[in-house]
This record gives structure tokens, C-alpha cells and sequence, in this order.
């Protein structure tokens, strides 16, 4: 019966293409429909991991490389239900976003399909089966990506299949020169990389193993925005944005950054990365890509495209804390990887409120908008606290375990570049929401539309914003149990 | 167990009031407003009932799981008298603020934040786990950050922007010297947190860290920039919480950082005591400048924050003879909340009455107002240290430990801060003898005594528990020498104190200082300050010139570094994008096919052809040239109707339509051909644009597949 491992995977595929025949799912059907699959899909996804613990299937094995292999084990699982809970919020949140868009039974099907995918990378059991299902990504949310159709659609599309495929042609060399050496791409906690093994000695070996962990780390950093291959994720955001809150929160660069993981601590695993030395070329990178995200993001007057290179300084911070190699700072990446995507999910879905009610795009509009969408703007006011790191919320939890982190590796920089980011942070999200409550400024625009009346959304794209935001800071008042779980799967590779 | 359970209480019914504050306030203001108050009343009383308990020892309570580490609280005889202070001037300023607000919007939103910042400013105090502390201190920085921008205006945002940057800034530097610390110490409990073992660079840079973080609130020089704005522009009752309270809790971080953390590093003790100096001096200079009260008051607070923290660097000197320091700074933090929320209370009635704090507008308002000048009188004085009021006697307490100090370590050092100690004195004397006179004795006919009906009991009754607060502390200052011996116990100093504060020298210090006061008001602010305007005595006030610390150092620096960042940033940002245009370009110059441009010149010769072509098609076939023949031929067969030419004409006039039709047909197929030609040219030149681009990436993808093939050639070799 370990075959039902599939399933989570399998069934938004089946459910997404059942979605195309629009004579049996109807116009009407449609919504209801696409609840009830990712509803089901989540506890089907609970029944399973809970029925078959530590289940390991091969789907397809033609040799040791070319092997499909699906193997859950307690980080994948965390990211396969991080990803499904959120996928639930963003779905009612997009029954009433997409209202104002078009080909809204294309956006479901693919939306649909990316959940299927996204599962896929996390239960993904070595490195082949993990290539597979991140191209198939990259696949699955281009249609997502160019919905709008424009001509900026699609020339940010081709940014992003451009930048997403040259990742997945460095994923692919790196893979090999990996595969040369071990014969085995598996995922261990720990790592299968073991020098005693293949004689450390060897230089060549050495330099090839250094070469494919570069490329890989290169190749899964471009979907985790690691800079200079971060360009197309500000231009993603012409996407709708439930999908750009998707992307940004877990689907897309999560799953780069999950990739990063399995590189780092399942496959070569964190004392051969450290003798390899690969995190010395790294960590510079890292640190310009946390200073730059967060010193670009001010210059943006474009809300979304602000969040956007917010998340590529916050994506530094996993980055780095998958880089620095000991356990405080895989605690606070893991963490941060849970906490960023609960936080940015909310403020995208602000974001989108606001455009969807007032169709502001930009910061300079935003004043005096909490007057009159006083809920939503006091949820992304709180969001926006606990992604600068203030306690009691949840990105306090995590910057504290990576800076942390930091000062295990004996260098004070690293946690100098967290705290300058978290200032700068607070630079540039902090005057919207004082602004948005406190601003004088006359505001004909926004006066003139709904004659008065509170802008707030209506329920089904409230209520998503209003728990997420209850996750954020309930998760920072009692961040115990998940410290405990990241804790225990931080413990497993170390 | 009971106490435990009280002490979580102090915590806990606030925060529940803050919430239920603010959703009943939308229905009743009046009911929300006696919430507050018994809740505040409450928790005064449950403060006043644990002093029993906590002069029997210190009560822990520990609340696991919460905030990750787990809330610890405790209560000793250093924070009692923090927590105090915080429940005693807190309700005063509520009753002010009932009056004080009235007219004033978004009162629900203010009492609710006003209530969560005593919350946080209660949970500061009580902290035990430096990580809650910090979090507390975190919430009460951005809870009175809505306090401080209250009233909406310009002025009030710039002042809440300078305000919240520094808090922020601040917070996250007492973060990473909190990480650093506890790297080294590897526990978040500050009684247990020890950096013996780092190295004395290591202990100076956590020490800088924490206590610049703490030092912006404690207005510590030169981080006091933010201080003048905020305080004038936040309403009244939240300046009162500022100065009374808020400071304090820089102080009390500083002292918990230098003392456990520190143990008091005689190099951070010896800057702090200097730059404490210098904030009296400083605060008390410009103090003397000012012409709007409220500034007048809010350098003054920054001149007695000095005094604290000079007392504070006292105790850490002095080590275990440091008690009659201990004894001064607690007693000063106490005296200096009392002794400022009543002076601020009174500017505060001045505000309300007239919306102007100019004394040059406000002068002689309350001459004829008898029990408020008698009250402010009070203040005024307490502040300025005359003996048998409660401000005398702590600043003689310091005063003498700076003596002790100076006898302990013989050098110029302590000589120089004590000649430095009566002038700032002095200057306290000074400015408010400036604020007094200007304010209650001179003389302006504008006001007769009118608007007497505004100066109710919410303003009254603060003022005379105040009052009755100053002298009693004043008078009968042992009576608090017991909670101020255990205090100094837990700061390492021996508790065994008996001050002299009547003793002759120390009269005779306070003489002097008063009649240097004297002097300086007759001379500096009378003479230089005050001109003759219009045939008008005004006060002026030059300062306003001086170099700014913030406007004229700070944030021209911080913008230099901002826009290098950016720059470089900027570049960082792009220079994949530049890189990979750069090299299309180059790889199409190598080339030297320039496609674009031979097809624009020769697409353009092209397309001017076809035009042409199709102009004169079309003027040929339109009928330009058939119509004349067909109007001729219509001429003649009207003409020749009935005739026997007219058939044959008729049909040769047919025939001639007929053959403009096809010469038009043909035209339009020709010009078709034309545009399509034309279209496929300029298609041609857009599509070797976006080919260099695919090329690049082509080339890369080439590159590697080669790479591939090569290491699967010698894998296969391999196996």
C-alpha cells in the first residue's frame, strides 16, 4: 500500500486536468470544486504521512541514476504542509481576486497542477526526482506567471523561463559531476558525500565535488533569488497576486530554498560542504544579496514590486543560514522558511486587496488608505512589525536563531548584515502603514471611490489575511512547538 | 505562590484592559474611562501590597513556553522601585489626560495605547529574562510611538519619524549586544549573565552596543536629538509618560546591563559618567535658551536624566561604598517622575486654556491664579533643589557620592566634575526661574484672571498629591531608606548609609548654587536673551542657530552612506542584465553583420518604392483617369440619346469601366505585395534583436551540454 505515497501528488494532477472538461465542471461548480480538492488533498496528504511513516517508494528506477524515488521524511513533510495549508488560504482568497480577471478556469487548472508539483519536490527522495519536478515547476507556473496576457506578461514569462531553465541546466551539470563521484544522488540526513569514503586525498575528486556543489547551490539559487540570478522575481510580479503571493511564499522560491537544503544537509551534508570550503565563495553573495534586497526594495514605488525584492533580502537570510553550516542557523533558516511564508503570503494578499479594491498599485497612493481599510491595513501593520523582527512575533523567532546562528560561525558581519537589513526593513514598510493611518495628505483618488464607505474586502479574502496574520503572531507568543519539530529535523543532520 | 500570582495579574489586567478598552470606548467613553482608572488604581494597590513581601525577599514567577524562552518575572527592591514609579505617576496622568484630551480626535486609540504602553513599560521593569525585557521594551517603544504622533500634524510625524528610527535603531543595536552577550554568557537570565570570560574589547563593544540602545531612550548625550521634538510634540499626559516614566526605562537597562552584564567595566562607567555630565550640561544649556515651556521642561528632563546617569556611573566607581550613590540615583529617578509630571501638568493647564506655548504669547497667564502658581511654585523649586523639598535631597545624595568619589580617586577628573555639578545646578536654577517669572509674575493684561474655569480637579488633584508627594519626600526623606538600602544591597553596595543632607556643607553647596542661578537668570537670560523688540521685552532665542546634531551631522552622514549604497547596489542589481546585453552587443559588432541597420536602410528604400508604386496604382486605377472618359461618354450618350450613336458609344464607355475596374484590382493586389514585403523586412529587423539575446543563451546552454557530455563520456568510462 505504500504506493498511496503518490497520492497527494497525483490527485490535484488528475483533479486539475478533470478541471479542463467544462461541461462536467461547470462555470458554477467550479469554485467548489477546486476547495474541495485542495481541501482533500491536505488531509489526504496528513492520512498518508500519518498512515505510512517513513515509507520509501521508487516510482520509476532504470538505474541508479535515472530513478524516481519518493521518500517523505520529516522536513519534507513539514514542507509538504506548509505548502498545502497555505495553498488552502490562497484558494478562497483567489475565489474573489479573480473575479476581476479573466481565463479564471486556466488559473485554477494550473494552480491546481503547481500544488501537485510542489508536493512532489517536497517528498522528492534524491537529487533526479527533485530535477524532475523543479523543471516541471518552472513548467507548471509559467502559465500562471503570463496570465494577464500583456505584453509586459509575457516578456517578464520569458525572463522567468529563461532564468529558471539556465538554473535547471546548472542543477543538472552539478547533479552529474555529483553522480560521477558517489554513484548515488539519494538524500541522507547527513549527506552520502563522505570523504573517508572516497579518498579525500584526491584532488580531483575534490574539485569536482567543490564544482558540482557550486552549481547546484548556483543552479537552486536562482529560484531562491540568490543575486545576481534575482531579476526575474521583481518582474514576476505582473502575475495576479494570488500567484505572486504563491510564488513568494512557497511555491516557487521556497522550493529553491528547500532544494538548497537537500544539497546542503541531505546530500552533501554539512561536513563535507565545510571541508569543501564551498561557503567561503558563498557567503559574500549571500550577504550582498540580504544588503541589496533590502536597500533596492526602498527605491521601488511599486508595492508589489517592493515585497518582491523584500523577499529576496529575506530569502538571503535562509540563504545564509543554510550557508553558515551549524545548527542555531539551519534552526533559524528552517524557521524563517515557515515564518517568511506566512508573513509575505499575508502582505502580498494586502497588496492585492488593496488593488483589487482600489486598483492602487503604487506606495505613493497608500496614504490615508487605513482610514478607510482599517482591518487590512492593521493586519499588514502587524505583518509588517513581524518581518523587521520585532518581538512578539514570529520573525523575531527566526532572525534570533539566525543571527544566532551567525555568531556560532564567529563572524559579528553576518549579524550586523541581518540587523542592518532588519533596519532597513523597517524603512521601507514601516512608513506605509503609519502612513496609511496617519497621513494628513488630501486624498481625492482615493475619496472618490466607494463614497466614503470602508474599502475593507469582503469575507472570503478577509478571513484568509486575518488568520494568517493570527499565525503570525501567535507563532511568535508560542513558538514552541515548531521550534521543538525544526529542532528535531535540525538534529537529524547535524 | 500568591504573590506570583498578583504579580502576573499586574501584567495581565492591563493588557486584558487594553483590548476591552478600546471595544467598549466606540460605545462608552465614560465607562472605558473608569475601566482604566480602576485598573489602574487596581494595580497601584496590588504594587503598594507587595512592598511587605519583596522587603521579605525577591518573588520569581516563571510562565513557561511563552515567547519561546519562557516569561520570567521577578520583583526585588531595584525594580520595586521602578514598578513604583510606573504605577504611581500612570494614573495620575490619566485623570490629567481626561481633561487635557477632550477636544482632542481618536481618543479610543489613545487610552488603548496608553494602557499597552504601561503594560510593556510594567513587563519591562519586571523582567528577569533579558530576551523578555527586551521584547517589552521593543513593544513600549512602538506602543508610545502612537502617543508621540497622536496629534496628526507635520510636526508631530517629523518628530514620531526621528522618534521611531532611533527607537528601531536602537532596538536592534540592544539586540546584537543581547546576541553577543549571551553567545558568551550562554543563559538569558540577567542575574546569571556574566562576560568574565570575554576579553575587555569584547565587554566594551557588547556594553557600547546595549547601553547606546538604551542610552537613546535615557536621552544620553549625544543621542538626545529625538528628545526635544518628541516631547513637544506629543499631547501632554504621553510627554508626562515620556519624561517621567519612559526614560526611566533606558536607565534601568543601562543599570541592569552595567552592573550584571558588565560588572561595571570601569571604561564604559567612566564615558558614561562623563557624557552624564554632559547632559546636564548640555540639557540645562539649551533648557535656558528655549522660549515654547514645553521645550523649556523637556531639556530640563534631559538635564536631570544626567544626573541619573552620572549617579549611575557613581555606583559602578564606587563599588561597595557606592551605597550613598544607589541611594541618590533611585531617589532622583523617583523625585525627577514626580517633580515632572507636575510641572508638566502645569504647562499642560496653560496649553489647554490658550493652545500656545510661547512665553512670549503665555507670559503672565497665571499671575493671578493663585493655587496653581502656589502648585507649579512647588515644582519649580523641587526641581531647582531647594532644601526640604524631595529634589534637594537627592541631588545632594548624588552630590556627595560625586565628593566620595572625588576622595576615593584623587585627580582633576572628580574636581572638575564637581565645579561642572554646581553649574548645572545652576542652570536648573536658572531656566526655571525664566519659566516661573516669565509665566507667573509678569505682568500682561491680556489675561485678568479669565479661563479659571478650565483648571478643574483632573488637573488640581494630580497636582496636590504631587505636591504632598515632593514634600513629604522632602521632608521626610528616611522614610524611604529602607527600600533604598536593599537596593543598593543588590547593587553591590553596602546599604549601611546615613546621608547628612542638612548638614552645613551641604546648605552651603545649595546656597551657592542658588545665588550662581540667580546670577546666571540676571545676567545670561535677562540681559542677553531678553531684548526689546517693538518696544516689547520678548525672549529670543539664538540656539536656534547652533549646529544640530541631527539635521547638520547625523543625517547628512546617514544620506552620504545611503547613496553609496545605492549606487553600488544599483549596480549590483543590474550588472547581470548590462552584462548580457553588453555581450550581445559586442558578439553583433564581431560579427559585423549589422542586419538591423542594412535592413532598415534598404527596408526603407523598399518600402518607399512600394508606396509610390501604390500611389500611382492608385491614382491610375482609381478612376482619376477613367472617370473624365465615363463623364465624357455619359456627356455624349445624353447627347446622342436616340441616336444611332449612341449604342456603340454606350459600349465603348462600358468597356472603358471595365477596364478601370481591373486596373484597379490589380493595383490593390500590387500594393498588398507591397506592405507584405515591407512587413517581412521590418519583422526581419526586430527578430535579430531578440535572436543575439537567444543566441547568448544558446551559447551558455551549448557550454554546458558540451560539459555534460564530456563528464558522461567519462563516467561511462568509468563504470
Amino acid at each position: 500500500m505504500t504506493f498511496l505515497i503518490v497520492l497527494p501528488i497525483f490527485l490535484p494532477w488528475l483533479a486539475s486536468i478533470f478541471a479542463t472538461q467544462s461541461r462536467i465542471i461547470t462555470e458554477k461548480r467550479l469554485k467548489p470544486y477546486v476547495a474541495v480538492v485542495v481541501i482533500t488533498n491536505f488531509i489526504v496528504l496528513f492520512t498518508v504521512v500519518s498512515l505510512f511513516p517513513k515509507v520509501r517508494f521508487h516510482l520509476l528506477m532504470v538505474n541508479r541514476f535515472i530513478d524516481i524515488y519518493l521518500r517523505p521524511d520529516s522536513l519534507g513533510i513539514l514542507f509538504a504542509v506548509l505548502a498545502s495549508l497555505l495553498w488552502i488560504f490562497t484558494t478562497f482568497y483567489a475565489f474573489e481576486y479573480m473575479k476581476h480577471e479573466n481565463r479564471v478556469r486556466q488559473f485554477f487548472v494550473f494552480f491546481l497542477f503547481t500544488l501537485g508539483v510542489t508536493i512532489g519536490i517536497a517528498f522528492s527522495g534524491n537529487m533526479f526526482t527533485l530535477y524532475i519536478f523543479y523543471e516541471l515547476l518552472t513548467l507548471a507556473t509559467f502559465p500562471l506567471v503570463i496570465h494577464a496576457g500583456s505584453e509586459e506578461a509575457l516578456a517578464s514569462g520569458k525572463k522567468y523561463i529563461i532564468y529558471s531553465f539556465s538554473g535547471a541546466t546548472l542543477v543538472l551539470l552539478g547533479m552529474l559531476l555529483v553522480f560521477s563521484i558517489t554513484n548515488d544522488l539519494s538524500f541522507l540526513p547527513g549527506g552520502i558525500v563522505n570523504f573517508s569514503h572516497f579518498g579525500g586525498t584526491d584532488h580531483n575528486e575534490f574539485i569536482m565535488l567543490l564544482v558540482g556543489y557550486l552549481s547546484l547551490f548556483l543552479g537552486f539559487g536562482v529560484k531562491a533569488a540568490l543575486a545576481p540570478f534575482h531579476s526575474w522575481l521583481p518582474n514576476a510580479m505582473v502575475a495576479p497576486t494570488p500567484v505572486s503571493a504563491l510564488l513568494h511564499a512557497v511555491a516557487v522560491v521556497k522550493s529553491g530554498i528547500f532544494s538548497l537544503m537537500r544539497t546542503t544537509y541531505f546530500l552533501f551534508g554539512p561536513v563535507s560542504v565545510a571541508m569543501l570550503g564551498a561557503s567561503n565563495y558563498l557567503l559574500p553573495i549571500i550577504v550582498l544579496t540580504i544588503v541589496m534586497g533590502s536597500l533596492m526594495a526602498l527605491h521601488q514605488d511599486n508595492l508589489k514590486k517592493r515585497l518582491a525584492y523584500s523577499t529576496i533580502s529575506q530569502l538571503g537570510y535562509i540563504i545564509l543560514g543554510i550557508a553558515l553550516l551549524n545548527q542555531d542557523a539551519f534552526i533559524g533558516a528552517l524557521l524563517h522558511l515557515i515564518n517568511h511564508a506566512v508573513i509575505k503570503i499575508t502582505l502580498f494578499f494586502v497588496a492585492g486587496a488593496i488593488y483589487y479594491q482600489t486598483g492602487f498599485k503604487y506606495v505613493h497612493q497608500l496614504d490615508g488608505i487605513g482610514k478607510r481599510m482599517k482591518v487590512t491595513m492593521i493586519c499588514f501593520g502587524l505583518s509588517v512589525i513581524s518581518l523587521i523582527g520585532i518581538p512578539p512575533t514570529n520573525g523575531f523567532v527566526s532572525k534570533w536563531y539566525l543571527a544566532l546562528g551567525a555568531l556560532k560561525a564567529h563572524n559579528v558581519l553576518y549579524a550586523v548584515a541581518l540587523l542592518l537589513s532588519a533596519f532597513l526593513t523597517a524603512a521601507y514598510l514601516l512608513p506605509i502603514a503609519v502612513q496609511a493611518f496617519f497621513s494628513k495628505k488630501e486624498t481625492p483618488e482615493l475619496d472618490a471611490i466607494g463614497e466614503g464607505k470602508s474599502l475593507d474586502p469582503s469575507d472570503t479574502m478577509l478571513i484568509p489575511i486575518f488568520l494568517l496574520t493570527a499565525i503570525v503572531i501567535l507563532l511568535g507568543i508560542l513558538p514552541n512547538p515548531i521550534v521543538s519539530i525544526v529542532t528535531r529535523i535540525a538534529g537529524e543532520v547535524f | 505562590m500568591a504573590n506570583s500570582f498578583w504579580i502576573l495579574m499586574m501584567l495581565v489586567i492591563p493588557g486584558a484592559a487594553s483590548l476591552i478598552g478600546a471595544i467598549q470606548g466606540n460605545k462608552n467613553e465614560g465607562l472605558r474611562n473608569a475601566l482604566h482608572l480602576s485598573v489602574y488604581a487596581f494595580v497601584f494597590g496590588i504594587v503598594v501590597l507587595l512592598y511587605e513581601p519583596v522587603s521579605q525577599g525577591d518573588i520569581v514567577v516563571f510562565v513557561p513556553n511563552l515567547m519561546g524562552t519562557g516569561l520570567m518575572l521577578k520583583l526585588d527592591m531595584l525594580r520595586y522601585i521602578f514598578v513604583w514609579l510606573t504605577a504611581f505617576i500612570w494614573p495620575l496622568a490619566m485623570i490629567f489626560s481626561t481633561q487635557y484630551l477632550i477636544r482632542h480626535k481618536n481618543r479610543n486609540r489613545y487610552y488603548a495605547l496608553f494602557m499597552l504602553t504601561y503594560f510593556s513599560t510594567m513587563g519591562m521593569f519586571l523582567s528577569e529574562n533579558i530576551l523578555n525585557l527586551f521584547t517589552f521594551f521593543e513593544l513600549m517603544s512602538i506602543s508610545s510611538y502612537f502617543l508621540v504622533i497622536h496629534d496628526e500634524d507635520e510636526y508631530a510625524h517629523r518628530a514620531g519619524a526621528s522618534y521611531l528610527a532611533m527607537a528601531i535603531a536602537g532596538g536592534l543595536m540592544v539586540l546584537l549586544g543581547i546576541l553577543l552577550a549571551y553567545n558568551f554568557a550562554g543563559t538569558l537570565i540577567i542575574s546569571e549573565m556574566d562576560l568574565k570570560e570575554a576579553s575587555q574589547v569584547t565587554r566594551i563593544a557588547i556594553g557600547s552596543l546595549i547601553l547606546i540602545g538604551f542610552g537613546i531612550k535615557a536621552s544620553l548625550f549625544p543621542l538626545h536629538v529625538w528628545l526635544p521634538k518628541a516631547y513637544t510634540a506629543a499631547p501632554m499626559p504621553a510627554t508626562i509618560i515620556l519624561s517621567a516614566v519612559l526614560a526611566k526605562t533606558g536607565v534601568f537597562g543601562i543599570i541592569v546591563t552595567l552592573h550584571y552584564l558588565l560588572d561595571g567595566e570601569p571604561v564604559i562607567s567612566y564615558a558614561i559618567l562623563i557624557l552624564g555630565m554632559l547632559t546636564i550640561l548640555v540639557g540645562g544649556g539649551l533648557a535656558m535658551y528655549q522660549r515654547n515651556v514645553k521645550r523649556i521642561l523637556a531639556y530640563s528632563s534631559m538635564s536631570q536624566m544626567g544626573y541619573i546617569l552620572l549617579g549611575i556611573a557613581l555606583i559602578e566607581i564606587l563599588g561597595s561604598h557606592g551605597g550613598l550613590a544607589v541611594y541618590g540615583t533611585l531617589f532622583h529617578i523617583v523625585n525627577h517622575g514626580i517633580i515632572k509630571t507636575l510641572l508638566f501638568i502645569g504647562a499642560g493647564v496653560i496649553y489647554i486654556a490658550l493652545h500656545e506655548l510661547s512665553i512670549n504669547v503665555i507670559y503672565g497667564f497665571g499671575r493671578l491664579k493663585h493655587f496653581l502658581k502656589a502648585l507649579f511654585l512647588f515644582g519649580a523649586l523641587a526641581v531647582a533643589g531647594m532644601p526640604g523639598l524631595n529634589g534637594y535631597a537627592s541631588k545632594t545624595m548624588i552630590h556627595e557620592a560625586l565628593l566620595e568619589a572625588a576622595h576615593e580617586f584623587p585627580g582633576p577628573l572628580f574636581s572638575i566634575l564637581d565645579i561642572l555639578f554646581y553649574f548645572g545646578s545652576a542652570m536648573t536654577v536658572a531656566y526655571m526661574l525664566k519659566f516661573f517669572v516669565a509665566v507667573f509674575i509678569e505682568k500682561n493684561e491680556e489675561y485678568y484672571g479669565q479661563h479659571r474655569h478650565l483648571i478643574k480637579w483632573p488637573v488640581l488633584l494630580p497636582m496636590s498629591i504631587l505636591s504632598g508627594a515632593i514634600a513629604i519626600l522632602g521632608m521626610r526623606p528616611e522614610w524611604v531608606y529602607a527600600p533604598l538600602s536593599q537596593a543598593a544591597e543588590i547593587l553591590g553596595a553596602s546599604g549601611e548609609v546615613h546621608p547628612h543632607l542638612f548638614a552645613t556643607e551641604a546648605l552651603r553647596a545649595s546656597g551657592v548654587i542658588f545665588v550662581l542661578g540667580f546670577v546666571m537668570y540676571a545676567t545670561f537670560i535677562r540681559i542677553y536673551l531678553r531684548r526689546q523688540v517693538d518696544g516689547h521685552a520678548v525672549y529670543v532665542n539664538p540656539s536656534n542657530t547652533f549646529i544640530r546634531i541631527e539635521e547638520d551631522l547625523m543625517i547628512p552622514v546617514f544620506t552620504a552612506i545611503f547613496k553609496g549604497m545605492t549606487v553600488f547596489f544599483r549596480f549590483f542589481d543590474q550588472w547581470l542584465i548590462r552584462l548580457g546585453e553588453f555581450i550581445g552587443d559586442s558578439l553583433h559588432r564581431l560579427a559585423d553583420v549589422k542586419p538591423k541597420k542594412w535592413i532598415e536602410a534598404n527596408g526603407n528604400n523598399l518600402s518607399d518604392a512600394g508606396t509610390h508604386l501604390i500611389e500611382s496604382l492608385e491614382s491610375a486605377s482609381s478612376g482619376k483617369f477613367a472617370q473624365p472618359l465615363i463623364e465624357k461618354g455619359d456627356a455624349a450618350l445624353g447627347k446622342l440619346t436616340g441616336e444611332k450613336l449612341s449604342e456603340p458609344l454606350h459600349r465603348s464607355g462600358e468597356a472603358i469601366a471595365h477596364l478601370a475596374d481591373e486596373s484597379l484590382r490589380k493595383g490593390h493586389k500590387l500594393k498588398d505585395e507591397g506592405e507584405t514585403t515591407v512587413r517581412k523586412a521590418v519583422y526581419r529587423a526586430n527578430f535579430n534583436i531578440s535572436t543575439v539575446t537567444y543566441s547568448i543563451f544558446l551559447f551558455g546552454a551549448i557550454l554546458v551540454l558540451s560539459f555534460i557530455f564530456i563528464f558522461l563520456n567519462s563516467t561511462l568510462v568509468k563504470y
